[in-house]
């Protein structure tokens, strides 16, 4: 039987080989997550996975400096690794970033599903730097205060880059 | 597949057996394994030819004749090498195995013929600076380091990542010029191997072709509608599905039209509660309950002492201002607009209500 080109590569197909064996897992006593650059939760399920879909959301900080780093993933460019990503540096207040997220995801339509794990991960990241920056200005010890989701957001912003 | 490059080792067939060793048999006050005969050496009376004993042969002394090699069938082997050639070319997949080819223009990568050509390495690191491939090197370089295990004294003493592989069609040079790169391995398109494309049985491996390689894959391994030409009846094998992009089925109308309507609202289990016990319920069923509960409480607090006056209730109604009640839900939010709140609340209040939120907040600042 003559069949034509299968694009076979979906994002489920991908899935079922990613979900139990990739570089970025990490299954440990506390619950299994990822350190994939893209995934909003480092959580290792379908929806939050940061290298299958071709339409994906990332937030990271900025390194050394204000602000974060929101990723939308370019659709056309799947294959091209250089171009596949569309990052776009938000280093105001946070009121404005996490608006600037809020719209440019609602107004797309573009994965309306992470909305809120992206403000919340954009919210977290600003606040442990402004914790960070209370922390040198005021050098009191009992400030240095470091929430959980900023330090595994850096190691995301260094293997991405 | 690996075990195929084995070679074979066992002991010594004599090793443990070159004794004459008897058991002193009971009645001696020792164990009964074989001892040495004889005497004047250290030897002497010592246990032999058991696994537990010093000096004696090993539980199930290794044979040559153990099955080194494994025979894997033909369409199986083929099978899975054709699958981890499509999965080189999936750059999640890639990535997922631990290769960085964030910097990489395009998978699968496809360089020109003159890659061949080339015979310096200094040419080859340019070439793959140039190219973006070099950060999986830098990988390979960061992952040098020593064996664990008894391989480090046996000649196998430093492990290192995987990096690419350049796949090539004729050999002008690039194997030597690549292969004193850390990482590197070389491929001729006519002999791939598939412990190099999916090293550990994790596909994905970063591939860089060469252009006479790339387009040499459609001859040797077919296309769907031709079968492949240097492979005697071989064609690529049929996916089980067609169209594997799950989430188009399901919102296809095909299927859409066919299901019922999803149940968004279960009706779970309502517990029952006592309404004799739950004040809320009793209310609902008698509305009177809450009258005549009432009633009974004032009755039993006539004439107590509870230690509320009409003091203390003044100054506490007081304190509960719209401000204070306002800086309560709005402490932990961002500190820039809570600021401007607070002075825009304040303004609309008396002067000694404005003090006391601003002590709130500075409070909750440090």
């Amino acid at each position: 039987m003559v069949r034509g080109r299968f694009e076979q590569a979906s994002s489920h197909v991908q899935w079922m080989v990613i979900r139990n064996s990739s570089s970025f897992l990490h299954k440990r006593k506390l619950g299994t997550l990822t350190t994939e650059a893209n995934n909003l939760k480092n959580r290792n399920t379908f929806r939050f996975n940061g290298l299958i879909h071709p339409k994906v959301v990332g937030v990271q900080t900025v390194k050394d400096g204000k602000g974060v780093l929101f990723t939308t993933g370019n659709v056309k460019n799947l294959k091209k690794p250089l171009k596949r990503f569309r990052q776009v540096k938000l280093s105001k207040d946070s009121r404005r970033t996490l608006t600037s997220i809020r719209r440019t995801i609602r107004k797309q339509r573009y994965r309306k599903d992470l909305k809120m794990a992206a403000l919340r991960r954009a919210s977290a990241l600003l606040r442990g730097q402004r914790l960070a920056a209370a922390a040198t200005t005021s050098t009191s010890a009992t400030n240095t205060k470091r929430s959980g989701k900023s330090t595994t957001s850096n190691t995301g912003a260094t293997t991405s880059s | 597949m690996r075990r195929n490059k084995r070679q074979a080792h066992a002991v010594s067939t004599k090793a443990g057996e070159q004794t004459s060793a008897e058991s002193w048999g009971t009645g001696r006050a020792v164990a009964r394994i074989p001892r040495v005969r004889g005497g004047g050496t250290h030897r002497s009376g010592q246990g032999a030819f058991g696994n537990m004993c010093r000096g004696g042969r090993m539980y199930a002394p290794l044979k040559v004749w153990r099955k080194w090699h494994r025979k894997i069938n033909l369409k199986q082997r083929r099978y899975a090498l054709v699958s981890a050639l499509a999965a080189s070319g999936v750059p999640s997949l890639v990535l997922a195995r631990g290769h960085s080819i964030e910097t990489v223009p395009e998978i699968p990568l496809v360089l020109s013929d003159k890659v061949q050509d080339i015979k310096k390495t200094k040419e080859a690191v340019a070439i793959l600076r140039k190219v973006g491939a070099w950060s999986d090197i830098l990988k390979v370089y960061a992952s040098k380091h020593t064996r664990a295990g008894v391989g480090k004294m046996r000649n196998r003493r430093t492990v290192m990542k995987r990096g690419p592989v350049i796949i090539y069609d004729k050999d002008n040079g690039v194997k030597k010029a690549f292969r004193n790169i850390p990482g590197v391995s070389l491929l001729s398109v006519e002999r791939l191997n598939l412990l190099r494309l999916a090293p550990g049985g994790h596909v994905g491996r970063f591939v860089i072709w060469t252009e006479s390689a790339f387009k040499k894959l459609d001859a040797l391994y077919g296309t769907w509608s031709k079968k492949s030409q240097e492979k005697v009846d071989f064609n690529l094998p049929q996916p089980i599905m067609t169209n594997s992009d799950l989430g188009r089925l399901l919102k296809a109308f095909e299927i859409q039209s066919v299901l019922r309507a999803p149940i968004k609202r279960q009706a779970r289990r309502k517990v029952k509660k006592n309404p004799l016990k739950n004040i809320g319920l009793m209310s609902r069923l008698n509305p009177y309950a809450a009258v005549q509960k009432r009633q009974t409480l004032l009755r039993q607090l006539k004439g107590r002492r509870t230690g509320t006056t009409a003091e203390s209730k003044a100054a506490a109604r007081k304190e509960r201002t719209h401000a204070s009640l306002k800086a309560k839900r709005l402490s932990g939010v961002n500190m820039v607009k809570k600021s401007k709140t607070q002075t825009s609340a304040g303004s609309t209040k008396t002067t000694t209500v404005t003090t006391t939120t601003k002590t709130s907040v500075a409070s909750k600042k440090s």
